[in-house]
């Protein structure tokens, strides 16, 4: 069985804010939960063949290396100047585009959406142009029977246990920010093994279905709307400001908001 | 940009639910705008006094595929592709549903239009484009979003965001049958082995306390958490965490605060340890007062608190202790 995981690496300060991390790019954390999920049928069967697919910045090449030291035997970053600007109707296209290339391919993982970009569009755009069935809200993996997959789904108020004909494209629910432990020894075999460079011409894509030229949506502004507040600094010893604190909570119901 | 029809794709449920009303009621504002009319697509069984009644909330013509319980997202999109391409509407709304979702989604593909998701509103802008508004960024900023190189442009609308209304003196509306040939086979991908219903026994309402203690990652220790939890019980308050918190296993997920946990609105937060990420504080911004205690003088969460305390979290522990 052949299982492709799509990964976009995501700016590490959308995630981690205050750990000072010297990665530029960090896994979205949905898609490292769909990634670790894959992995785990690795461990029912070994002859199963993982691929970590990444459209992304050079800077981000890391997280593939990251992921052939998780366990994956392939990893590919997709990177082109002609790429940038890519919204969820392009990204889908040069996903799909690449997966085609890769032939063969019986499922494909996504997480549910993006922590930068949150739509969850990206999915169901692969699985169209792949003409394949998706299926998402998905909790864990099972196991499989037959060439069929057993996943566990979460939908509204009801678990599901679902068997899951192949190929397909699968989207989990859930996500994680606990990084993946990897040793220095594992880290140091995947960087010697090395990881693909795709670009455009790699993948045969149509010039015009990628980057900004492909994408049909634009961002004309934001506007933000978490407003900052009047802040006061609670001056002192640490024996006043713990006594300013003790005020204000014996204070409690009586204030009015 | 002239904008001559607006559909409106109803969701395979009820075509006449609340919900379709509130985005039929949208559509038809927006089409008042340049005089164009607001299709509805719907799929179900053929019900007239339901479908006649969508027209008082501002349709014009309604088309009905009927065909009871569609609940195949393919199916369903190939019946509204064919909708749309007969119609060929400028716009088109989709409710924010998981099957809404899925379906805008593969038409955005199919017809390659732009889609927003999960809009909290839809207005004509100065360039007299269609502008869409969708909070990003973990619900830190809203975003405005413009369709380009799209014959149809594409958004799923949020549930609750727009009020229905009936108006007055409508005509009846045009209904037409619209029939549907299978053109594809469905080999059904799933089998349900088991299903279940997620018990709910522990619904947790953290909104009725009026004092929320908050920790974050700066509680390491289990005594300094113990700390925490003995004040809250002095001051009637409840012990909720941050995401990191319960990942730590300090907290129990259904205390979570923030953009994945639940949002709090209590007259007193005391944030102990906690940054001040943006998946946090928008689930606190309603709060009342806001007090965070941290030890590095430039954490973010300053920047949202009413009282800032930089201290070390056992150091303020020692000194409340003794004052109480
Ligand atoms: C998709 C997604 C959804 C998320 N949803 C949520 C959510 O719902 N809720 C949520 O909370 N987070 C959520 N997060 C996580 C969020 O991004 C942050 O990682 C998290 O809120 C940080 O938690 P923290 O403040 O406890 O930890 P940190 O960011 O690690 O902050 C710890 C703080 O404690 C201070 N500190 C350390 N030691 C002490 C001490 N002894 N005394 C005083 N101060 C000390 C440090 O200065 C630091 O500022 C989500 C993330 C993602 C990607």
């Amino acid at each position: 069985m052949r299982i492709v995981v799509c990964i976009k690496p995501v700016r590490t300060e959308m995630v981690y804010k205050t750990e000072d991390r010297n990665e530029k790019y960090t896994f979205n954390p949905y898609d490292l939960y769909a990634l670790e999920q894959s992995l785990s049928l690795k461990k029912l069967d070994d002859s199963i063949e993982i691929i970590a697919l990444s459209m992304g910045p050079m800077d981000a090449q890391h997280l593939l290396v990251k992921s052939l030291a998780m366990g994956c035997d392939d990893g590919i970053i997709l990177n082109d100047s002609a790429f940038i600007g890519s919204d969820t109707l392009a990204t889908s296209y040069v996903l799909a585009t690449a997966i085609k290339k890769l032939n063969k391919v019986d499922l494909i993982v996504c997480g549910a959406k993006s922590i930068d970009g949150e739509t969850g569009q990206v999915v169901f755009g692969i699985a169209e142009r792949l003409k394949l069935n998706c299926i998402q809200h998905l909790k864990k993996v099972i196991g499989f029977e037959d060439d069929k997959l057993i996943l566990e789904q979460e939908n509204g108020d009801r678990r599901l246990d679902l068997s899951l004909n192949l190929p397909a494209v699968i989207a989990f629910k859930d996500f994680t920010l606990k990084q993946p432990d990897i040793s220095l020894l594992l880290h140091k075999r995947a960087k010697q093994k090395g990881i693909k460079i795709w670009n455009a011409d790699d993948i045969e894509a149509d010039g015009n279905k990628i980057g900004n030229k492909g994408s049909k949506t634009k961002v004309i502004g934001v506007r933000n709307i978490v407003t900052k507040r009047e802040r006061t600094i609670v001056n002192g010893s640490i024996a006043d400001k713990a006594k300013y604190l003790t005020e204000l909570l014996s204070l409690g119901s009586n204030i009015k908001n | 940009m002239n904008i001559d029809k607006i559909a409106v794709i109803c969701d395979s449920e009820d075509y006449d639910s609340q919900y379709i009303l509130q985005l039929i009621t949208k559509a038809r504002s927006l089409a008042d705008y340049d005089n164009s009319k607001v299709l509805v697509c719907c799929v179900g069984p053929y019900h007239k006094e339901k479908l006649q009644n969508l027209s008082r909330f501002g349709a014009d013509t309604i088309i009905i595929c009927e065909r009871p319980n569609v609940t195949d997202v393919w199916m369903y999109s190939d019946i509204i592709s064919e909708m749309l391409r007969e119609h060929m509407p400028d716009m088109a709304i989709f409710p924010a549903s998981d099957f809404g979702k899925e379906i805008a989604a593969i038409i955005s593909t199919v017809f390659e239009a732009g889609l927003t998701a999960d809009c909290i509103d839809i207005k004509r802008n100065k360039n007299n484009e269609v502008s869409f508004y969708r909070a990003a960024l973990n619900d830190s900023v809203i975003a405005e979003i413009q369709c380009k190189d799209s014959a149809i442009r594409l958004c799923t609308v949020k549930k609750g965001i727009f009020v229905e209304s009936i108006l007055e003196d409508r005509e009846r509306c045009n209904i037409e049958r619209f029939p549907y040939e299978i053109t594809y086979n469905n080999k059904n991908p799933v089998q349900i082995l088991e299903s279940k219903k997620i018990s709910n026994n522990k619904i947790v309402d953290i909104n009725k306390y009026e004092i929320v203690f908050c920790v974050g990652r700066g509680v390491k220790k289990v005594s300094t958490y113990k700390r925490i939890e003995d004040l809250s019980k002095r001051f009637g308050a409840v012990v909720a965490g941050t995401r990191v918190a319960v990942e730590e296993g300090f907290i129990n997920k259904e205390y979570q605060i923030g953009q994945s946990g639940k949002s709090v609105s209590p007259k007193i937060y005391v944030g102990f340890g906690i940054s001040g990420a943006s998946q946090h504080i928008v689930g606190i911004i309603n709060s009342g007062i806001i007090v965070a205690i941290n030890k590095e003088e430039n954490a973010p969460i300053f920047q949202y608190a009413d009282c800032s305390i930089v201290a070390d979290i056992d150091d303020i522990l020692d000194e409340i202790e003794k004052i109480i």
